[in-house]
């Protein structure tokens, strides 16, 4: 690791969480563990059918169970649509209660309150909808056929979003080419199974306004979203996020039903409401993964520089729009990254089929990308006989070039990634060294990515920042944030905090955070994106910086010397080079107020990201080693080598914490998650179906941080939540290949598909 | 606070056998045995089973002894923890093979849970049965769910569920009984009888009874045991298939042979022809290959969502060649 | 159906609770009790977030009746520090960035409590083994099992 990290007190530091030890003592709270007086329990009613308009709803002999207090359905509500991009009306197509259409198996249909779960699941059950069933749809590819049930009045051949991009002349790009070849990927339905499922806790007061406790990434969307259904004004809505469990993108529509149900409920009932999801809910009905069907067609030259790539993908969309007409966007402009393609072509197809909706899941169209790109490289790369490192090297973006997409690299640390897991693995003589007896083979794979290290606009109509930050200094010299980022476990907080406590020389101890509060810290775009780091850390940055600056004002007046040479560190503030002669920090707190009649010194930074995709971007590359036993097609992954750029490492420890999770995530995507359908049903919503990756399956994971300065991170610092994920399902995908011969480009590469092959191969 | 809520039931407490062979008799098919719960709670809340009384049989003392003699080997009540089983000395030291299977159901806390006699009397699992009820309204009924057909097996004339226990495989090649008791009776039938292969009925067991022990006779001299369980994930998930393989040996020869495997087909599977042709055999790759071909017709594995007769077929191989070698070293 | 009053052993303090028969444990610990350290993350014995310990193993609440419970020695995350010091494992998991959303850390602490209790210098695998049963989406498991190791390391050195 470079030493950049010793000029810094804070930043770069293997700090704790400022929550560890709170969670730790089981004292977190999450929303399902607060309790409000008089609290009721709420239900869902969910449709067990894929496509049918609703006939009647009765819900009397639900509401003559005893403790039932409230019945709600479609009819109860304004019946106006919601969506996550809700700036354009095309992508607002959904109801948070159904109001004459069912679309997907688990769609929301009515809600309960009763005083107890077991009235709460009695009254369900008597809920007595009646349906008109209709012709579903549950493949992208007969959804568009002519003649397919329409899902969605509004959009004829079900294409719920389509995009286009060019860039250059793809035709004009093969001529060029000494090689061109074309390869179709499949992805599977993959969810992201975060540990803490959907919860919220609804009340209003007695002036008509709404709290809403829960579990969420994006609460200021909440906000609006619940203002706009249920016909108030979002100033009457406060939406708390308390410590999340999870989300990985699955809690980043904005309002969920439940967050509806639980607010309307207890408007009706002038009770708190609780409303929990359960695993098979989650599995069943909430947002999941695009599956893509991507088709990629790319032209080299013989030195493997890539020269012309054209590409078709079609995603399952489900039911609903969600974030999907965005996968659909980056499906196409993540292929720019982290190559060089002078010339590119891209045409997606989001379709609308009668499954659960697919919203964002973390990297967001990148793995099922990256997977795909990484894989043809590879395969490039053999029948060019040319060694993927070199290949990688040969076309990585450099600072200061703009991808194929327009994405503007102002930082590219890739290079350096590729060299250090090349080394380190010892990648080419690896590669080409056969080890395999009877029954196993060993096999290496190089995998590589790029993310944004952020978002470029909101999904609303707002004048807001994309991310502001409050700062507030009390007399005891202890410091207060204000922020609307939310902490869903990735330790935003702790970063803000490292933030603030680095530019005012504090300890991290006095430095304490309220966020995520509508009504209290300013507006946040959310935790989507990778954004966090980058948006909330510059407006903390800067707000920090103001403070400072006002601090450092007052001070210089009473020593008589130019505020500009002034050091705020070790809780002093003092002039460069003379420690001795310092001001503690709380008396430099208290002297501004006395210099400003008392006032409080609060300051505000905000940031909004200066360039419409992504203020910068992060890079990676992986390479796995992996062991396939060749009798069954078991793959275990032994090692995986990982070197990431995210700029500066503001903590190290929460980097890698990072980076270990994507691995894991990756490799399961990799390698058996699946959410099997049949008839538009999910055969697997559980755990145990599902196959999330065991604690027993955790490689040995190491890690290369590789260290640069971003110009427009703070302190040089970007993102490593979600572009940490996409090299690793292709480094397998890869490592698989070299292990044992076979080439898989469906996921999950399950032992059965490498087996089926090997056994076409006529080696098992 | 969620929806997943197990179903209202009244609790009983029997604190002898007799009373809860009585209890039992009294409410007939409307009871469930409670011992361990990790089987019987998740089907619960699915509604997978509904039952208007639970009986908690763990207070009862009898079904909670574990004891050992060199005459008559291992008496374990049918409430004995897995956890206990494992941690037995006498276990660990003349039955690892037993250790090994316990040791392999599920995970740390659903092994100090469960217990040996909920594991022999597992329902028999399959991916489209043990769905919540919600899951059901989609669909028409199986036949276990007392429907009309199997979405296994497409056109199946009866119920494909899997009988998964890990212990089963085991206790079968250590020539284990099961002690059944009811009201007026007792009977002794050895472990490979009770299992039936009707995935509606998996046990050979009356309403009125329970299977109150197990029995393992002491181990005989000179037999080497092993034991392999091969799932999704290496540990968490039910089993591709689980194996067992006691040899008695003489030199490098195979004197007498026993083999089980579980996680298979709809009941637990001793291939006889494969242990039969073993015997007098020299453990090579060659007579290893030739036992499993055999024991493969005689197990004829079945195909799941997310494991198919193909792939089980060959994993099932790769587990013969691995353990059996494994085993014979010893 | 109705509620029964018992008494239950909870971190060494007796509680009076009044239950219902499909009341499970964890439905006790959290609703009656208020010891919501405990989490249900998916109600069916699959994913770990609802371990306790009984009796000092580590056992399903979400799998156990509350009625079970009665008579056994519960013990939940809240038990597990002596007030404001916290026990060595809590502390590595601090100390090596094994908390990230913290979900699944009270199930996994306790799942390590006991296995260092029985199984004084555990190696990796058998760690990540023991674990197998606590699902974690987060962390990869990786900084959890050194936080484990560490601890069981720190032991072997003061011994």
């Amino acid at each position: 690791m470079r030493r950049l990290m010793n000029e810094y007190h804070v930043i770069g530091k293997r700090l704790p969480r400022i929550d560890a030890k709170e969670k730790v003592k089981g004292q977190a709270h999450y929303t399902d563990d607060l309790k409000l007086p008089g609290m009721l329990c709420g239900m869902i009613l969910r449709s067990p059918f894929a496509h049918a308009r609703i006939l009647k709803i009765d819900a009397s002999r639900a509401l003559k169970v005893p403790g039932v207090k409230a019945v709600i359905t479609g009819e109860d509500t304004v019946k106006v649509k919601y969506g996550v991009i809700s700036r354009s009306p095309k992508f607002v197509d959904e109801y948070p209660l159904a109001v004459d259409r069912i679309r997907f198996i688990g769609e929301e249909v009515a809600a309960v309150a009763a005083t107890d779960p077991d009235a709460a699941l009695e009254a369900i059950e008597l809920v007595q909808v009646e349906y008109e069933a209709l012709p579903a749809v549950f493949d992208p590819e007969l959804a568009l056929q002519p003649g397919a049930p329409q899902i969605h009045d509004h959009a004829p051949g079900n294409i719920s979003r389509e995009f286009h991009l060019k860039q250059g002349d793809v035709e004009k790009g093969f001529f060029q080419s000494d090689f061109v070849r074309e390869d179709t990927f499949t992805t599977q339905s993959a969810i992201h199974a975060y540990l803490e499922p959907h919860a919220a806790l609804a009340a209003w007061d007695m002036t008509g306004r709404l709290t809403l406790y829960t579990s969420t990434q994006t609460p200021y969307y909440v906000q609006q979203h619940l203002a706009l259904t249920l016909g108030i004004n979002p100033d009457r809505v406060r939406v708390i996020k308390p410590c999340v469990g999870g989300g990985f993108g699955g809690k980043s529509d904005g309002m969920a039903a439940l967050d509806f149900c639980a607010a309307l409920l207890s408007r009706k009932t002038g009770k708190p409401v609780k409303i929990v999801y359960s695993r098979d809910e989650e599995f069943t009905a909430a947002r999941r993964k695009h599956p893509v069907t991507i088709t990629m067609k790319t032209g080299v030259r013989k030195d493997g520089t890539l020269v012309a790539r054209q590409s078709k993908a079609l995603l399952d969309g489900g039911a609903y729009c969600s974030l999907g007409p965005l996968t659909t966007i980056l499906v196409g402009t993540f292929q720019t990254l982290p190559y060089r393609i002078p010339h590119f072509q891209y045409d997606g197809y989001r379709i609308y089929t009668n499954k659960p909706p697919c919203g964002a899941m973390r990297g967001h169209g990148g793995p099922q990308v990256h997977f795909a790109q990484d894989v043809q490289m590879d395969m490039i790369a053999e029948e060019l006989g040319i060694d993927p490192v070199e290949m990688a090297l040969r076309n990585g973006l450099r600072t200061g070039e703009r991808s194929a997409a327009g994405f503007s690299i102002i930082s590219s640390g890739f290079a350096e990634c590729v060299r250090r897991v090349a080394e380190e693995t010892k990648f080419g003589e690896q590669r080409s060294s056969q080890k395999a007896n009877r029954s196993r083979a060993y096999g290496i794979g190089l995998g590589c990515g790029g993310f944004p290290s952020g978002a470029g606009f909101y999904f609303t109509n707002t004048t807001s920042a994309h991310s502001s930050v409050i700062i507030k200094a009390g007399e005891g010299g202890g410091v207060s944030v204000l922020t609307g980022a939310s902490d869903i476990g990735q330790g935003s907080d702790s970063i803000i905090c490292q933030i603030v406590a680095e530019v005012l020389g504090l300890p991290l101890e006095n430095i304490r955070i309220t966020s995520a509060d509508t009504a209290m810290t300013p507006p946040d775009m959310g935790t989507y994106s990778s954004r966090v780091t980058v948006a909330a850390g510059n407006a903390a940055l800067k707000a920090a910086r103001a403070a400072r600056e006002d601090i450092f004002r007052v001070v210089a007046k009473k020593m008589e010397a130019n505020p500009a040479d002034f050091v705020a560190a070790n809780r002093k503030i003092f002039v460069k080079g003379n420690p001795e002669a310092f001001i503690p920090f709380e008396e430099a707190i208290n002297l501004y107020q006395t210099e400003n009649d008392g006032a409080p010194l609060v300051v505000k930074g905000s940031y909004n990201s200066p360039d419409k995709m992504s203020p910068t971007y992060s890079f990676g590359a992986y390479v796995a080693e992996v062991e396939v036993d060749l009798r069954t097609g078991e793959v275990q992954v032994i090692k995986m080598t990982a070197g990431h750029d995210c700029g500066q490492p503001l903590n190290p420890m929460s980097v890698e914490g990072q980076v270990e999770g994507c691995i894991v995530m990756g490799m399961g995507y990799a390698l058996s998650e699946n959410l099997s359908f049949e008839g538009g049903q999910t055969l697997n919503p559980s755990f145990l179906g599902y196959r999330a990756p065991a604690a027993n399956q955790s490689p040995e994971i190491v890690i290369h941080h590789v260290i640069g300065r971003d110009p427009e991170g703070p302190f040089g610092a970007k993102e490593t939540g979600e572009g940490s994920l996409d090299p690793t399902t292709p480094a397998i995908a890869n490592a698989i290949y070299n292990a044992v011969g076979v080439r898989i480009k469906d996921l999950p590469i399950t032992p059965e598909k490498i087996l089926r092959e090997l056994k076409k191969k006529g080696k098992s | 606070m969620n929806n997943m809520r197990l179903p209202k039931f009244s609790y009983h407490e029997p604190t002898s056998l007799g009373e809860l062979l009585s209890i039992k008799q009294e409410l007939k098919e409307e009871c469930a045995l409670l011992a361990g719960g990790t089987d019987l709670l998740p089907m619960l809340k699915r509604r997978n089973r509904i039952a208007a009384h639970v009986l908690n049989i763990k207070r009862i003392p009898e079904l909670n002894t574990i004891s050992f003699s060199e005459e008559r080997g291992f008496h374990i009540g049918c409430a004995v923890t897995l956890r206990d089983v494992i941690d037995h000395p006498v276990v660990s030291e003349k039955y690892p093979l037993l250790a090994q299977a316990a040791g392999a159901v599920g995970f740390n806390q659903l092994r100090n849970m469960a217990t040996l006699g909920g594991n022999v009397c597992l329902d028999n699992k399959c991916s489209y049965f043990n769905q919540s009820a919600f899951w059901w309204k989609s669909r028409p009924d199986c036949f276990k769910r007392g429907g009309d057909r199997c979405y296994v097996v497409k056109g199946g004339k009866e119920c494909f569920s899997l009988s998964a226990a890990d212990t089963v495989s085991a206790l079968m090649v250590l020539d284990a009984d099961l002690l059944i008791r009811g009201p007026g009776n007792e009977r002794r039938i050895p472990v490979k009888d009770f299992y039936t292969g009707n995935g509606r009925k998996p046990h050979d067991l009356r309403e009125e009874e329970l299977v109150a022990a197990i029995l393992i006779p002491p181990n005989g001299r000179g037999w080497k045991q092993g034991f392999l369980k091969k799932s999704a994930r290496g540990s968490v998930d039910f089993s591709i298939a689980s194996l067992s393989v006691r040899l008695k040996m003489n030199g490098p020869v195979v004197e007498d042979a026993r083999i089980a495997l579980n996680g298979v087909s709809t009941k637990p599977v001793r291939p006889i022809e494969a242990e039969n042709y073993l015997k007098g055999k020299k453990i090579q790759y060659e007579t290893v290959g030739h036992a499993t071909e055999t024991a493969l017709k005689e197990i004829k594995p079945l195909s799941l969502i997310g494991c198919s007769a193909f792939f089980r077929r060959h994993v099932i191989r790769a587990m013969f060649e691995d353990l059996v070698s494994a085993v014979s070293r010893a | 159906m109705m509620k029964k009053l018992i008494e239950l052993h909870v971190n060494g303090e007796v509680h009076s609770l009044a239950v219902k028969p499909n009341d499970t444990l964890l439905d006790a610990l959290r609703n009656h009790l208020g010891l919501v350290g405990t989490k249900e993350g998916c109600s069916v014995g699959e994913c770990g977030a609802c371990t306790v310990l009984l009796n000092r193993r580590p056992a399903l609440s979400c799998l156990t009746l509350a009625l079970d419970a009665v008579g056994m020695e519960i013990t939940t995350i809240e038990g597990v520090s002596q007030g404001e010091a916290l026990d060595p494992i809590q502390q590595a998991f601090v100390d090596y960035g094994a908390v990230q959303c913290g979900f699944c850390t009270p199930g996994m602490i306790l799942t390590a409590k006991e296995l260092l209790e029985v199984q004084k210098h555990p190696s990796v695998d058998e760690i990540k083994h023991a674990l197998s049963g606590n699902f974690c989406r987060c962390t990869g498991y990786t900084k959890i099992v050194e936080a484990i190791e560490a601890v069981s390391t720190e032991r072997r050195v003061k011994s």
